[in-house]
């Protein structure tokens, strides 16, 4: 547990805010590590919880980093997480887009974009893993993510239906 | 994004008042569960995606 939250917050998420090329999923991993196992601020099933709020909310999925911030340290902790993951990579796609649009053409442009897809999705294979174990302690738990993500991944059905499904599956005490 | 992030701290707020009590806790195990099964779902979209084998050349 560090003495000072607000600032390894704000440390912890500018740094996760540089790699966060593909949204709040590629970063799962790597806040998971940070919030969970580093700095112990809340259990697993917290984080998992959160995120899920973050999910189920309207607006970007990356406000998760509020509601750690939040958790952490109150509304000074919710300002300074949000400002920390936006910021730096706010600087980072204004820079870069520019630099991008002057080498459209460039063929290592393409090869960098090509070595970067793969990453992404290692990230996101690595969050879906790691939020999974978090979120699920029973095999209903585990039930319950396969078949969210086998609907997902065969239907167009909104995605807050599936919560609300869940969340009665959860009142009803079968998870 | 200011709308957001004050709908979502009401939500952290509500769930860090009562989310030890049974009614919310229960119902959360749930939603955490399919919140999981979502970002499988994007992870495995991603990796059947196109985009993937052209970027590692398997299609080309």
């Amino acid at each position: 547990m560090s003495e000072e939250p607000l600032a390894q917050l704000a440390m912890d998420f500018s740094l996760l805010s540089l790699i966060a090329v593909g949204g709040a999923i590629t970063v799962l991993p790597e806040m998971h590590r940070s919030v969970v196992e580093m700095h112990g601020w809340m259990s697993g099933a917290q984080f998992a919880d959160l995120f899920a709020l973050a999910q189920a909310a309207p607006g970007p999925n990356i406000l998760v980093v509020s509601l750690i911030g939040w958790k952490v340290a109150g509304l000074a902790g919710a300002a300074v997480a949000t400002a920390a993951v936006c910021a730096p990579s706010c600087v980072l796609t204004f820079a870069v887009s520019r630099i991008w649009q002057r080498f459209r053409g460039a063929r290592w442009r393409a090869a960098v974009e090509d070595g970067l897809v793969p990453v992404t999705v290692g990230l996101m294979l690595a969050g879906g893993y790691l939020i999974t174990l978090a979120a699920d302690h029973s095999w209903s738990g585990f039930a319950v993510t396969a078949a969210t993500a086998g609907v997902v991944l065969t239907t167009r059905i909104h995605p807050l239906w599936l919560f609300g499904a869940a969340g009665l599956i959860g009142l009803a005490g079968w998870v | 994004m200011t709308a957001p992030f004050f709908i979502i701290l009401a939500l952290g707020a509500l769930y860090t008042q009562y989310g030890h009590l049974p009614a919310v806790s229960a119902p959360f195990r749930g939603v955490s569960a399919a919140a999981a099964g979502l970002v499988v779902a994007m992870g495995l979209k991603m990796a059947a995606s196109r985009r993937l084998r052209s970027a590692m050349a398997l299609s080309r």
